[in-house]
């Protein structure tokens, strides 16, 4: 975008800011005035003079950029997103690990304060969009975001172009939900979580509270290399994951209220009976597909 | 020539009198209602706000108050917003003046929702730290999820105003920094998007659903005097969670007292297709119906309240969403889906037309709309009399 000068190492990623004045809304510091260089690594977080450094624990390689414009609105996100620990449904306790999120917001145009936070809003609202699309939950909870999540959102007080709206109806906020999406998105299949490594029955299993370990002992198989080389056979099974991820989007419904767990148990069990297998019943609707599941590795 | 009523009339005009209390927040803050408005009004010098609202927004050190305004309405409405945000802060500012605060040391935010439905919630966090929240909120008509395309482009034209927004003015007991109190405005659009998450709440410009609206503001108010310090707050925090789960619970309030909204309101099959745009008029282009308009409209009014048949859908159209995030491919889909509908949405169909229309159905949208009309006949055959006339 602009002048900014992206330098890329294996440990750090710092972008310079072009010329011209910058300020910058942090959710370390708040706003930062006239600031020239961001810095993504393995240090600690900190601020000193016109340099933010933002520490990540992960690999630095793995820090994405999206960079998008429309008409003379230009929006660049560099994100680092690990989803592999640490997710959080926020107002409930998160998953354990200390995998986080680092989004930088680079905009190439002038805005008051106001707006820099509300770009930060609508950034937010883009973590939680892909974190919904990769279909990401943890201990029976659909995650929200990361329970470590970075937000630095930076506009250029010298652009002749003043935005006031960073609303998801205006062009800007479009940029930033798009590139936000897009380098969070890419980032987090760098660090091992996408939708490919979704089409996994096993995977999908685990966040509701049954692994690999759960499911053999309700597999009625006495031999777990002979139940791992069916796993291996039918774990991505393209029919079974997208009936199974229906079933437990029925069980995330029941959660949130908007369905009677007796009428879902029935619609689970209709499901599995069209897609799965003939059921055999358990306690609740989870405990069923699970139990489900666990049969369907060891049908001939 | 009749001139046009202005903002500036209807300001002038209005009756703006009486001030009433309305509740109480943490931190000494009173809510005042006076007329369009909610006050929040604070104690003393002693608090700093962070807003993304338009008029004032940014950090303000020693605020009087913060105010949710609800729009006029109408043309007077009309025409602050075709003038653009430096007519908006003019009106605010007006307006302030006639409410008798000092607009300089006012946060100003704006809505179309009626003060009257305002949601007020109070929590204590496990450490012993208050919160509170004062939400109104409404979405039918501008949900959006981030990333929709859009068409209003700021560099081009001055102002896009849509009806339906979250108004979201928190208070903490706390004195916490400027990064913290970013974050908390953060968290608390973070528990926005959980909520409308489990609503189902559709995007208007997507096939997804909604995360916020676009018009959507946050208010952030913190006690520089309070004992409780707080630094380097996180999501794991208890502070954190509180905050998250009053938001939660303010939000579903504003929710339902603006505009119905709620889980059982929600739980009606046409509401949830539509967001595919699988709508009863395009329902209805699927066949011509052999059944009058009473026998149609009795048969929606079945499915609507059709629990099962509603689950059903839902995990269908999970199936579509799958689809498009790459999980399945669309045939995969498509056949599940057709199975799934054949099983355990319609009754028997030996119709060799109907057998040809379901199997050629080779993407979710067409497979859905042909199904959902076959149902409702279904449905209009099952109300008859037993010989099906």
């Amino acid at each position: 975008m602009g002048n900014d000068v992206f330098d890329r190492g294996t440990d750090e990623f710092t972008v310079t800011l072009g010329d011209g004045s910058h300020d910058a809304m942090s959710t370390d510091f708040g706003i930062i005035r006239n600031i020239r260089r961001i810095t993504i690594g393995h240090g600690e977080t900190c601020l000193s003079d016109d340099s933010l450094y933002i520490h990540i624990g992960g690999d630095a390689t793995r820090i994405c950029v999206s960079e998008l414009s429309y008409n003379s609105t230009f929006v660049t996100a560099i994100a680092f997103a690990d989803f592999t620990s640490g997710l959080v449904r926020i107002g409930h306790d998160p998953q354990s690990g200390n995998a986080s999120v680092v989004l930088v917001l680079l905009m190439d145009s002038d805005m008051p304060d106001s707006t820099l936070a509300r770009a930060g809003i609508t950034a937010t609202e883009a973590i939680t969009a892909s974190v919904q699309d990769l279909g990401l939950a943890y201990d029976s909870l659909t995650a929200s975001g990361s329970v470590n999540q970075t937000i630095v959102t930076v506009c250029s007080k010298n652009s002749d172009l003043y935005l006031r709206g960073a609303g998801k109806h205006t062009k800007l906020g479009e940029l930033i939900g798009r590139s936000t999406i897009e380098a969070v998105k890419a980032s987090a299949a760098g660090n091992g979580r996408s939708i490919a490594s979704r089409m996994s029955l096993i995977d999908m299993m685990e966040a509701y509270g049954y692994d690999q370990e759960k499911l053999f002992s309700m597999s009625n198989c006495l031999d777990y290399t002979k139940f791992l080389d069916r796993v291996v056979a039918k774990d991505s099974e393209p029919k079974v994951l997208a009936l199974v991820s229906a079933i437990i989007h029925v069980n995330n419904e029941i959660q949130w209220g908007l369905l009677d767990p007796d009428t879902g148990m029935e619609v689970g069990i209709g499901l599995m009976r069209v897609g799965l297998r003939e059921p055999v019943r358990s306690e609740g609707l989870m405990d069923t597909l699970a139990l489900n599941v666990a049969l369907y590795f060891m049908d001939p | 020539m009749i001139d046009m009523l202005t903002w500036e009339d209807i300001i002038e005009a209005e009756d703006t009198s009486r001030r009433r209390e309305y509740g109480r927040l943490c931190s000494g803050i009173t809510l005042l209602r006076q007329g369009r408005a909610m006050i929040v009004m604070l104690p003393n010098d002693g608090f700093r706000v962070l807003s993304s609202g338009f008029t004032n927004g940014g950090f303000m050190e020693s605020p009087l108050a913060v105010v949710n305004i609800t729009g006029m309405g109408g043309k007077p409405e009309y025409t602050c917003m075709e003038e653009g945000l430096d007519t908006h802060d003019r009106v605010n500012y007006r307006y302030a003046e006639k409410l008798g605060l000092d607009a300089d040391r006012t946060v100003f935010q704006g809505t179309a929702a009626s003060m009257d439905n305002a949601a007020v919630s109070e929590m204590t966090s496990a450490d012993g730290i208050k919160v509170a929240y004062v939400v109104t909120a409404g979405i039918r008509h501008n949900g959006g999820r981030a990333g929709d395309p859009t068409t209003y482009d700021e560099s081009e034209s001055s102002y896009d105003e849509r009806p339906g927004t979250i108004i979201t003015i928190l208070a903490i007991d706390a004195d916490l920094s400027d990064g913290d109190m970013f974050k908390v405005m953060l968290m608390a659009t973070e528990a926005k998007s959980c909520v409308i998450q489990e609503l189902q709440a559709k995007s208007l410009y997507s096939k997804g659903i909604a995360t916020g609206s676009g018009t959507d503001q946050v208010a952030v108010i913190v006690n520089k005097k309070s004992p409780n310090k707080i630094t380097g707050l996180t999501k794991d925090s208890e502070l954190a969670k509180t905050l998250a789960q009053c938001m939660k619970d303010a939000l579903r309030k504003a929710f339902d007292r603006q505009t119905g909204m709620n889980p059982q309101s929600q739980w009606d099959p046409l509401l949830l297709m539509s967001r595919r745009g699988l709508v009863p008029l395009e329902i209805r282009e699927e066949m011509r119906f052999p059944a009058t308009y009473a026998e149609l409209m009795a048969a929606l009014g079945q499915l609507s309240g059709d629990r099962y048949n509603t689950a059903v859908i839902t995990a269908l159209l999970n199936i579509a969403d799958d689809i498009d995030n790459g999980l399945v491919d669309e045939k995969t889909g498509v056949d599940l889906a057709r199975e799934i509908c054949e099983e355990l949405v319609l009754d028997e169909q030996d119709d060799p037309v109907v057998r040809l229309r379901l199997d050629d159905a080779d993407n979710m949208h067409d497979l859905l709309s042909f199904v959902s009309a076959l149902k409702v006949m279904d449905t209009v055959k099952e109300r008859r009399v037993p010989d099906g006339q």
